[in-house]
């Protein structure tokens, strides 16, 4: 006969909120001032996005003002810059993603297969020194380098019986402007998490492949790019939320009347129109729309990443 | 090492500890006429041009510091640069707290009357009468700083910062360069052939007489960049210059860029692009290079005192350097063969006369006091000429009962103006001035020769008056983005990115975009302003 014993289910203690807030206290007062400066400073002024909607008066303040409703989006979508400033914010930030992506995690994979420190090293830091320079400065070597009367690119080109080209002024050649500098700028800087993930790497993984007779390239492939997959993902998805905040400042700084048509984006029409016309409520609307698409985006983003190669954010 | 280093910090102390303060009394004014020196007033305003001289800084400037004594009310300034100026007023006015006494109003059209019914500035009409503001209202006997004064409702809320009598001289015209002329032997171009002619010249042969004939740029830009290239339409019929605008005989306004007329301008143009007698950057970038340089043959709507700055850059590669306005080009084919009357020769005044307005807020806790001190230093003849002309024994001397500016300022390496601002003078805030110090620190040099050949054509602007809410309303969301169209169209016509083909649909779209309803206030305003 057997005796079958039947336990009971373990049934979790009731706790109360109460206790854990008193058996954590010192956690979540560590994470306190986290809380209150996202809060304060991210979380608060998202009331001041309903002026989006209302005929904003200063003296009348944000409950105060007459409540217009979709009236900024309409005038917005009936804009004739609003196809352009929509487009050309698209553009240039998936042109950016495209190739500059890739190429942090390119020279991550190339230079962890150096063999001398030294070079490393010394590689490593002048590859990342463009990032410590401000745009303006950067913006301004650009102008000096791409100037049609004194550059040396334009001397380069005329030179080889080319004739000069007004880089700045072409609307045509401001996209790949903007994308290259800024690849120049910040490969270095962006390929630093991809070492650091190279680094974390199990060497008895490589050795492993090296008794089974892997080269270099395999070892590449097979082995160094599948583990910092998800460190490469994670950093897209995370990219792809800054998607429609492309470079405002860069933007501001080059371009003119002559590269509006492929420079204007959504963020540098709302610095025209919102701030420097004050009309604030429609640059709000504008901006909030900006807003809703960057969330579509990332959340996109996160649920493909998670479909397809289990890596996600949230 | 060290010893001489605490010697020099030593030294650089004691002189900044014998400094002279600059007491008014030194200089023969009256002191404290407003206050007792114990009162203050906050100033929000841009920062001096001077780039080395802040309003600002702990010692303050001579000139502030002697308006400063005489008024006895000390002023905390609040200085940002210009061109963050309007970003940063506006952010502050939008949140309608902290704002200082006096304030320059952000320099958007329709500004004043916004924040004045938004109630953030201080009604000045209350306090505006013979006792209390006696230099406001003398100032008011001039209908046109009425005008540019009052609000569509009649009361006044700002007070321009106004160059008048400047800008009632101030040519903004063209320039080439004399000397290149006389190097290839042309003469000064009257018409618009000849002048393609000089320009075609430069390009082709060494006019800077450097031995290499490719690297002269016959004509580059200033003010609104390749854009400004529109103050040629002067040759085709209409007024020459700055202004976009203009009003016809029977006082009806018109929008000059969208005249059928300037689309021969720009097929001209569109030519003298492509055989490569423009400079090709549509912004501002470079030519700074270029004039220092020794390489740029002429500037599109250059003021008169950036004529001599312009020179000077140019003047250390070549001290034969000289840069003079072309006349006001003739073109006979616009006027049926024969030549532009002189009577409908007109050149358009650089700017409406004022930069801008400032206005007492209603966070001021002495109201009063704010108002007597814009009246005194905007208002009074000897406020303007201290700010003006300086002081006497320090940068002017009295010859003959006459005004003359001592050689520190007129023979000054970094120009006149700059020098003057270095000490506080030719400020960028609430003043007014007649013309007569322009004028006097350039005696004898070339801009008293341009007055005597332009002085006769120079034209008023069309006004922008301060609009009512509607008009504001009109404005603020029709004028932006049509500006943006008009100006990336002219570019595109004269670099042939925008076809002339396109001129009708051009129009119809500038139409669309709210030429119509921009040109009815503009009409107003007229109407309004030849009412004063």
């Amino acid at each position: 006969m057997v005796n079958k014993i039947i336990t009971a289910p373990i049934l979790p203690r009731k706790r109360s909120f109460y206790t854990d807030l008193i058996r954590d206290k010192y956690l979540l007062l560590m994470v306190l001032p986290t809380v209150i400066i996202f809060l304060v400073y991210n979380y608060l002024p998202m009331i001041w996005n309903l002026i989006a909607f209302e005929n904003y008066s200063i003296r009348k303040g944000i409950f105060g003002s007459a409540w217009i409703g979709l009236e900024n989006f309409e005038k917005f979508f009936s804009s004739p810059y609003c196809g352009r400033v929509i487009r050309n914010t698209f553009v240039i930030s998936f042109t950016d993603l495209l190739l500059g992506w890739p190429v942090p995690i390119a020279f991550a994979l190339l230079l962890s297969e150096i063999k001398s420190m030294r070079v490393k090293r010394v590689v490593q830091t002048c590859s990342y020194l463009p990032h410590f320079i401000s745009v303006v400065v950067v913006v301004g070597m650009m102008h000096i380098f791409f100037s049609s009367t004194s550059g040396v690119v334009n001397k380069l080109i005329v030179n080889m019986g080319g004739e000069a080209i007004p880089f700045f002024s072409t609307a045509s050649c401001f996209l790949w402007l903007y994308v290259f500098s800024g690849i120049w700028q910040n490969f270095g800087w962006d390929s630093i998490i991809y070492f650091s993930a190279i680094s974390a790497i199990d060497p008895q993984i490589y050795e492993a492949a090296i008794v089974d007779g892997a080269g270099r390239w395999q070892k590449m492939f097979k082995i160094t790019l599948p583990s910092i997959a998800p460190t490469i993902f994670t950093l897209l998805i995370l990219r792809i939320g800054w998607l429609m905040s492309v470079g405002f400042e860069k933007i501001i700084l080059m371009y003119n009347e002559a590269t509006y048509a492929t420079a204007d984006v959504i963020s540098t029409y709302v610095y025209r129109v919102g701030l420097l016309n004050a009309d604030f409520s429609y640059g709000t609307a504008i901006g909030l729309f900006n807003s809703l698409i960057s969330l579509v985006l990332i959340f996109g983003a996160n649920y493909l990443s998670r479909k397809l190669t289990d890596t996600s954010v949230f | 090492m060290k010893k001489s280093l605490v010697a020099v910090l030593v030294t650089l102390l004691c002189c900044a500890l014998i400094l002279p303060v600059g007491f008014a009394e030194e200089y023969g004014y009256d002191t404290n006429i407003i206050g007792d020196g114990t009162q203050e007033l906050s100033l929000m305003t841009y920062q001096n041009w001077d780039s080395a001289a802040y309003y600002d800084s702990t010692d303050g400037l001579l000139i502030e510091n002697v308006l400063e004594k005489i008024t006895g009310v000390k002023i905390n300034w609040e200085c940002i640069s210009s061109d963050d100026f309007d970003t940063v007023a506006q952010t502050r006015l939008a949140a309608g707290m902290n704002l200082a006494d006096i304030m320059r109003v952000p320099t958007v059209t329709g500004s004043v009357t916004k924040y004045a019914n938004e109630g953030l500035l201080l009604n000045l009409s209350d306090y505006i009468n013979e006792e209390t503001t006696p230099n406001i209202l003398k100032r008011f006997e001039n209908p046109y700083i009425e005008a540019i004064s009052t609000a569509p409702d009649g009361n006044v809320y700002a007070l321009p910062y106004a160059e008048i009598g400047t800008n009632d001289i101030m040519i903004n015209w063209v320039d080439i360069r004399q000397d290149w002329l006389d190097r290839l032997g042309l003469s000064m171009p009257t018409t618009l052939e000849e002048y393609h002619n000089v320009l075609l010249a430069f390009k082709n042969e060494d006019a800077n007489g450097n031995g290499d004939p490719n690297d002269e740029i016959p004509l580059g830009y200033q003010n609104n960049q390749m854009f400004g290239l529109y103050c040629l339409k002067g040759c085709f019929g209409m007024t020459y210059g700055t202004d976009m605008w203009s009003v016809d005989s029977e006082g009806k306004v018109h929008l000059d860029l969208v005249d059928p007329r300037m689309k021969d301008l720009y097929t001209m143009l569109h030519d003298w692009y492509d055989e490569g007698l423009l400079y090709t950057e549509a912004d501002n970038s470079g030519y700074n290079d270029l004039l220092s340089q020794n390489r740029l043959g002429g500037q599109t709507l250059l003021a008169l005192d950036n004529v001599m700055t312009n020179q000077g850059l140019a003047y250390d590669l070549d001290n034969n350097a000289k840069y003079v306005y072309i006349p006001l080009l003739d073109n006979a084919g616009y006027y049926n063969g024969t030549s532009v009357p002189e009577e409908a020769k007109q050149l358009d005044k650089r700017s409406n006369g004022y930069w801008g307005y400032f206005a007492v807020t209603t966070d001021c806790k002495d109201p009063e006091l704010a108002v007597r001190w814009m009246d005194y230093v905007w208002g009074s003849q000897e406020s303007e000429d201290l700010r003006y002309w300086g002081l006497e024994g320090v940068t002017y001397d009295v010859v003959n009962g006459e005004k003359v500016f001592r050689d520190s300022i007129t023979k000054s390496e970094k120009g006149s103006i700059s020098e003057m601002r270095a000490l506080g003078g030719w400020p960028n805030f609430v003043g007014y001035e007649n013309g007569d110090a322009f004028l006097a620190m350039f005696k004898g040099a070339y801009p008293e020769q341009a007055e005597a050949e332009f002085k006769h054509y120079l034209r008023d602007q069309v006004p922008v008056l301060m609009g009512t809410d509607e008009e504001n309303e009109i404005y603020t969301t029709y004028y932006n983005d049509l500006e943006t169209y008009i100006k990336e169209s002219t570019i595109g016509f004269i670099t042939g990115t925008k076809s002339l083909d396109d001129w009708d649909a051009y129009v119809t779209t500038c139409n669309d975009m709210g030429l119509q309803q921009i040109l009815s206030v503009r009409q107003a305003w007229w109407d309004r302003y030849t009412q004063f």
